[in-house]
Protein backbone atom coordinates (compact mmCIF):
# COMPACT_ATOMS: atom_id res chain seq x y z
CA UNK A 1 0.00 0.00 0.00
CA UNK A 2 2.81 2.39 0.89
CA UNK A 3 4.54 1.63 -2.38
CA UNK A 4 1.40 2.26 -4.38
CA UNK A 5 0.70 5.48 -2.48
CA UNK A 6 4.13 6.74 -3.51
CA UNK A 7 3.75 5.71 -7.14
CA UNK A 8 0.12 6.47 -7.97
CA UNK A 9 -1.20 9.94 -8.69
CA UNK A 10 -4.01 9.07 -6.31
CA UNK A 11 -4.76 5.89 -4.39
CA UNK A 12 -8.01 4.60 -2.93
CA UNK A 13 -7.86 1.72 -0.46
CA UNK A 14 -11.19 -0.06 -0.08
CA UNK A 15 -12.51 -3.21 1.58
CA UNK A 16 -15.77 -4.94 0.75
CA UNK A 17 -16.36 -6.21 4.28
CA UNK A 18 -16.55 -9.51 6.13
CA UNK A 19 -13.10 -8.47 7.22
CA UNK A 20 -13.11 -8.35 10.99
CA UNK A 21 -13.81 -11.90 12.09
CA UNK A 22 -13.56 -15.34 10.59
CA UNK A 23 -16.54 -17.16 9.19
CA UNK A 24 -17.52 -20.54 10.54
CA UNK A 25 -15.55 -20.42 13.77
CA UNK A 26 -15.83 -18.80 17.15
CA UNK A 27 -15.26 -15.10 17.18
CA UNK A 28 -11.83 -13.83 18.06
CA UNK A 29 -11.35 -12.65 21.62
CA UNK A 30 -10.62 -9.16 20.36
CA UNK A 31 -13.89 -9.12 18.34
CA UNK A 32 -12.19 -7.59 15.32
CA UNK A 33 -10.41 -4.87 17.26
CA UNK A 34 -6.99 -5.89 15.94
CA UNK A 35 -8.20 -5.94 12.33
CA UNK A 36 -9.75 -2.49 12.63
CA UNK A 37 -6.48 -1.25 14.17
CA UNK A 38 -4.55 -2.74 11.26
CA UNK A 39 -6.88 -1.22 8.69
CA UNK A 40 -6.60 2.11 10.42
CA UNK A 41 -2.81 1.85 10.32
CA UNK A 42 -3.02 1.22 6.56
CA UNK A 43 -5.34 4.23 6.26
CA UNK A 44 -8.21 2.50 4.52
CA UNK A 45 -10.47 5.03 2.81
CA UNK A 46 -13.67 3.04 3.33
CA UNK A 47 -15.04 -0.40 4.11
CA UNK A 48 -18.45 -1.94 3.48
CA UNK A 49 -20.12 -3.56 6.46
CA UNK A 50 -20.61 -7.27 5.87
CA UNK A 51 -22.76 -9.91 7.58
CA UNK A 52 -19.78 -11.01 9.67
CA UNK A 53 -19.42 -7.49 11.10
CA UNK A 54 -23.13 -7.51 11.94
CA UNK A 55 -22.59 -10.87 13.63
CA UNK A 56 -20.31 -9.17 16.15
CA UNK A 57 -23.45 -7.93 17.85
CA UNK A 58 -24.52 -4.39 18.55
CA UNK A 59 -22.14 -3.62 21.41
CA UNK A 60 -18.93 -4.85 19.74
CA UNK A 61 -19.89 -3.40 16.36
CA UNK A 62 -20.53 0.02 17.89
CA UNK A 63 -17.05 -0.15 19.44
CA UNK A 64 -15.44 -1.05 16.10
CA UNK A 65 -17.34 1.78 14.37
CA UNK A 66 -16.03 4.22 17.00
CA UNK A 67 -12.46 2.97 16.68
CA UNK A 68 -12.24 2.74 12.92
CA UNK A 69 -11.36 6.30 11.94
CA UNK A 70 -12.47 5.44 8.40
CA UNK A 71 -16.05 5.19 7.13
CA UNK A 72 -17.76 1.82 7.53
CA UNK A 73 -20.56 1.84 4.99
CA UNK A 74 -23.97 0.30 4.54
CA UNK A 75 -26.92 2.01 2.91
CA UNK A 76 -29.25 -0.95 3.46
CA UNK A 77 -28.80 -1.90 7.12
CA UNK A 78 -30.42 0.04 9.95
CA UNK A 79 -30.41 -0.41 13.69
CA UNK A 80 -33.77 -1.99 14.51
CA UNK A 81 -33.99 0.10 17.69
CA UNK A 82 -34.22 3.51 16.02
CA UNK A 83 -33.94 2.76 12.28
CA UNK A 84 -30.81 4.87 11.93
CA UNK A 85 -27.95 3.69 9.69
CA UNK A 86 -25.64 1.19 11.37
CA UNK A 87 -22.66 2.85 9.70
CA UNK A 88 -22.82 5.52 7.02
CA UNK A 89 -24.83 5.07 3.83
CA UNK A 90 -22.07 6.64 1.75
CA UNK A 91 -18.99 8.78 1.98
CA UNK A 92 -17.41 11.36 -0.31
CA UNK A 93 -13.68 11.09 -0.90
CA UNK A 94 -11.43 13.69 -2.53
CA UNK A 95 -9.16 12.50 -5.34
CA UNK A 96 -7.20 15.46 -6.66
CA UNK A 97 -9.79 17.80 -8.20
CA UNK A 98 -12.43 15.05 -8.24
CA UNK A 99 -15.01 13.99 -5.69
CA UNK A 100 -15.71 10.30 -5.46
CA UNK A 101 -18.86 9.05 -3.75
CA UNK A 102 -18.64 5.57 -2.25
CA UNK A 103 -21.93 3.82 -1.41
CA UNK A 104 -21.91 0.72 0.79
CA UNK A 105 -24.27 -2.23 0.49
CA UNK A 106 -24.46 -5.26 2.79
CA UNK A 107 -25.36 -8.83 1.85
CA UNK A 108 -28.36 -10.12 3.77
CA UNK A 109 -27.17 -13.32 5.48
CA UNK A 110 -30.75 -14.58 5.58
CA UNK A 111 -30.61 -15.51 9.25
CA UNK A 112 -32.12 -13.66 12.12
CA UNK A 113 -30.05 -10.72 13.31
CA UNK A 114 -32.46 -9.02 15.67
CA UNK A 115 -30.42 -5.85 16.05
CA UNK A 116 -30.76 -4.91 12.39
CA UNK A 117 -33.30 -4.13 9.69
CA UNK A 118 -32.33 -4.91 6.09
CA UNK A 119 -33.60 -2.80 3.21
CA UNK A 120 -33.86 -4.05 -0.36
CA UNK A 121 -30.67 -2.99 -2.19
CA UNK A 122 -32.40 -2.10 -5.46
CA UNK A 123 -34.81 0.33 -3.79
CA UNK A 124 -31.98 1.85 -1.76
CA UNK A 125 -29.84 2.43 -4.85
CA UNK A 126 -32.72 3.87 -6.88
CA UNK A 127 -33.14 6.54 -4.23
CA UNK A 128 -29.54 7.09 -3.19
CA UNK A 129 -27.54 7.04 -6.44
CA UNK A 130 -29.11 10.23 -7.84
CA UNK A 131 -28.52 11.99 -4.50
CA UNK A 132 -24.87 11.00 -4.42
CA UNK A 133 -24.39 11.62 -8.13
CA UNK A 134 -25.48 15.21 -7.63
CA UNK A 135 -22.64 15.78 -5.14
CA UNK A 136 -19.74 13.99 -6.82
CA UNK A 137 -17.99 13.29 -10.12
CA UNK A 138 -17.65 9.52 -9.81
CA UNK A 139 -19.84 6.99 -8.01
CA UNK A 140 -18.45 3.76 -6.53
CA UNK A 141 -20.54 0.90 -5.11
CA UNK A 142 -18.63 -1.00 -2.42
CA UNK A 143 -20.35 -4.23 -1.46
CA UNK A 144 -20.05 -7.79 -0.19
CA UNK A 145 -23.01 -8.76 -2.34
CA UNK A 146 -22.17 -11.50 -4.81
CA UNK A 147 -20.44 -10.26 -7.91
CA UNK A 148 -23.31 -11.04 -10.30
CA UNK A 149 -25.98 -9.53 -8.05
CA UNK A 150 -23.89 -6.39 -7.67
CA UNK A 151 -23.51 -6.13 -11.45
CA UNK A 152 -27.28 -6.47 -11.94
CA UNK A 153 -27.94 -3.78 -9.33
CA UNK A 154 -25.48 -1.41 -11.01
CA UNK A 155 -27.17 -1.97 -14.36
CA UNK A 156 -30.59 -1.31 -12.87
CA UNK A 157 -29.57 1.78 -10.91
CA UNK A 158 -27.42 3.39 -13.60
CA UNK A 159 -25.04 6.22 -12.65
CA UNK A 160 -22.57 3.87 -10.92
CA UNK A 161 -19.10 4.11 -12.42
CA UNK A 162 -17.36 1.35 -10.47
CA UNK A 163 -18.50 -1.67 -8.45
CA UNK A 164 -16.08 -3.23 -6.00
CA UNK A 165 -17.72 -6.53 -5.08
CA UNK A 166 -17.07 -9.87 -3.43
CA UNK A 167 -17.89 -13.54 -3.78
CA UNK A 168 -17.35 -14.21 -7.46
CA UNK A 169 -18.33 -17.59 -8.81
CA UNK A 170 -14.95 -17.67 -10.39
CA UNK A 171 -12.08 -15.28 -10.06
CA UNK A 172 -12.09 -12.91 -13.02
CA UNK A 173 -8.73 -12.03 -14.51
CA UNK A 174 -9.68 -8.58 -15.73
CA UNK A 175 -12.02 -5.69 -14.98
CA UNK A 176 -15.45 -6.29 -16.50
CA UNK A 177 -18.01 -3.79 -17.77
CA UNK A 178 -21.64 -4.49 -16.93
CA UNK A 179 -23.79 -5.17 -19.95
CA UNK A 180 -26.27 -2.30 -19.79
CA UNK A 181 -24.87 0.63 -17.80
CA UNK A 182 -21.23 -0.14 -18.59
CA UNK A 183 -20.16 0.09 -14.93
CA UNK A 184 -16.74 -1.31 -14.17
CA UNK A 185 -16.84 -4.26 -11.77
CA UNK A 186 -13.95 -5.88 -9.92
CA UNK A 187 -13.43 -8.29 -7.04
CA UNK A 188 -10.30 -9.16 -5.13
CA UNK A 189 -10.38 -12.87 -4.47
CA UNK A 190 -12.55 -15.91 -3.93
CA UNK A 191 -12.57 -16.59 -0.22
CA UNK A 192 -12.09 -19.96 1.41
CA UNK A 193 -11.91 -20.40 5.17
CA UNK A 194 -8.28 -20.24 6.20
CA UNK A 195 -7.15 -19.21 2.76
CA UNK A 196 -8.32 -15.65 2.56
CA UNK A 197 -6.53 -12.35 2.77
CA UNK A 198 -3.85 -13.49 0.37
CA UNK A 199 -4.59 -11.29 -2.61
CA UNK A 200 -5.38 -7.67 -3.23
CA UNK A 201 -7.10 -6.34 -6.33
CA UNK A 202 -5.42 -3.47 -8.12
CA UNK A 203 -7.40 -1.36 -10.55
CA UNK A 204 -5.60 1.34 -12.51
CA UNK A 205 -7.94 3.70 -14.30
CA UNK A 206 -8.15 7.24 -15.63
CA UNK A 207 -10.72 9.65 -14.24
CA UNK A 208 -11.96 11.78 -17.14
CA UNK A 209 -12.83 15.45 -16.74
CA UNK A 210 -16.52 14.49 -16.42
CA UNK A 211 -15.75 11.88 -13.75
CA UNK A 212 -16.19 8.88 -16.05
CA UNK A 213 -13.63 6.09 -15.79
CA UNK A 214 -11.66 4.81 -18.78
CA UNK A 215 -8.53 2.94 -19.75
CA UNK A 216 -8.92 0.38 -17.00
CA UNK A 217 -6.34 -2.27 -16.18
CA UNK A 218 -6.83 -4.73 -13.34
CA UNK A 219 -4.79 -7.43 -11.68
CA UNK A 220 -5.02 -9.61 -8.62
CA UNK A 221 -1.79 -9.21 -6.68
CA UNK A 222 -0.60 -12.12 -4.52
CA UNK A 223 0.58 -11.08 -1.08
CA UNK A 224 3.66 -13.26 -1.16
CA UNK A 225 6.88 -13.39 0.86
CA UNK A 226 8.53 -11.04 -1.63
CA UNK A 227 6.57 -8.24 0.02
CA UNK A 228 8.43 -7.40 3.21
CA UNK A 229 6.54 -7.12 6.48
CA UNK A 230 5.86 -3.56 7.53
CA UNK A 231 7.56 -2.88 10.89
CA UNK A 232 4.67 -0.81 12.23
CA UNK A 233 2.20 -3.56 11.33
CA UNK A 234 4.42 -6.20 12.91
CA UNK A 235 4.52 -4.15 16.10
CA UNK A 236 0.75 -3.78 16.07
CA UNK A 237 0.16 -7.50 15.59
CA UNK A 238 2.69 -8.29 18.31
CA UNK A 239 0.73 -6.08 20.68
CA UNK A 240 -2.30 -8.30 20.02
CA UNK A 241 -0.20 -11.42 20.51
CA UNK A 242 -0.40 -12.60 16.91
CA UNK B 1 -26.94 72.21 -32.58
CA UNK B 2 -29.59 72.61 -29.93
CA UNK B 3 -28.35 72.57 -26.37
CA UNK B 4 -30.68 69.65 -25.53
CA UNK B 5 -29.09 67.53 -28.26
CA UNK B 6 -25.58 68.34 -27.01
CA UNK B 7 -26.56 67.45 -23.44
CA UNK B 8 -28.18 64.22 -24.67
CA UNK B 9 -25.10 63.20 -26.65
CA UNK B 10 -22.87 63.97 -23.67
CA UNK B 11 -25.00 61.83 -21.35
CA UNK B 12 -25.03 58.98 -23.90
CA UNK B 13 -21.24 59.16 -24.30
CA UNK B 14 -20.79 59.12 -20.52
CA UNK B 15 -23.04 56.08 -20.23
CA UNK B 16 -21.14 54.23 -22.96
CA UNK B 17 -17.85 55.08 -21.28
CA UNK B 18 -19.05 53.86 -17.90
CA UNK B 19 -20.34 50.64 -19.50
CA UNK B 20 -16.93 50.02 -21.01
CA UNK B 21 -18.24 49.99 -24.56
CA UNK B 22 -15.46 50.52 -27.06
CA UNK B 23 -12.91 50.84 -24.32
CA UNK B 24 -9.46 49.53 -25.10
CA UNK B 25 -9.12 48.46 -21.50
CA UNK B 26 -12.05 46.03 -21.48
CA UNK B 27 -11.39 42.52 -20.10
CA UNK B 28 -11.38 40.87 -23.53
CA UNK B 29 -8.07 39.25 -22.61
CA UNK B 30 -9.47 37.39 -19.60
CA UNK B 31 -9.23 33.57 -19.64
CA UNK B 32 -12.98 33.23 -20.02
CA UNK B 33 -13.02 35.27 -23.21
CA UNK B 34 -9.80 34.04 -24.70
CA UNK B 35 -10.98 30.46 -25.04
CA UNK B 36 -8.92 29.10 -22.15
CA UNK B 37 -11.34 26.88 -20.25
CA UNK B 38 -10.24 27.45 -16.68
CA UNK B 39 -12.81 24.95 -15.35
CA UNK B 40 -11.59 21.91 -17.28
CA UNK B 41 -9.82 19.51 -14.98
CA UNK B 42 -6.92 17.35 -16.04
CA UNK B 43 -7.43 13.61 -16.18
CA UNK B 44 -6.42 11.82 -13.00
CA UNK B 45 -4.63 8.50 -12.77
CA UNK B 46 -6.45 6.61 -10.03
CA UNK B 47 -5.32 3.35 -8.46
CA UNK B 48 -7.88 1.43 -6.41
CA UNK B 49 -6.51 -1.26 -4.13
CA UNK B 50 -9.32 -3.43 -2.83
CA UNK B 51 -9.58 -6.37 -0.49
CA UNK B 52 -12.29 -8.74 0.63
CA UNK B 53 -12.52 -11.34 3.38
CA UNK B 54 -9.32 -10.17 5.00
CA UNK B 55 -9.44 -12.56 7.87
CA UNK B 56 -7.33 -15.61 7.18
CA UNK B 57 -4.17 -17.30 8.24
CA UNK B 58 -1.93 -14.90 10.03
CA UNK B 59 1.28 -16.15 8.44
CA UNK B 60 2.11 -14.01 5.41
CA UNK B 61 1.41 -16.21 2.42
CA UNK B 62 1.66 -19.48 4.42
Amino acid sequence: VEEQREQAEHLLLLDTGDALIEEGSSQSAAMGEEVVAGMRLMAYDAMAIGPLELGLGAEALRQRLDEAGFPMLSANVLWSADRSYVGEAYTVLEAGPYRIGVIGLTRDPGVGLADYVFLEPDGVLAELVPQVEAQVDTVVLLTNLPYRSAAQLADAASGIDLVVAALPRQLPDHAVRTSRAGSLIVTAEQPFPGHTGRRVGKLSVMVQSDGALSGEAWESVALGPDIADDPAMSDLLAAYGE
Amino acid sequence: MPIRTIVGMTVLAACLLLAGCGSASSDSGSPADSGIEAGVRPELELVVLHTNDNWGETEPCG
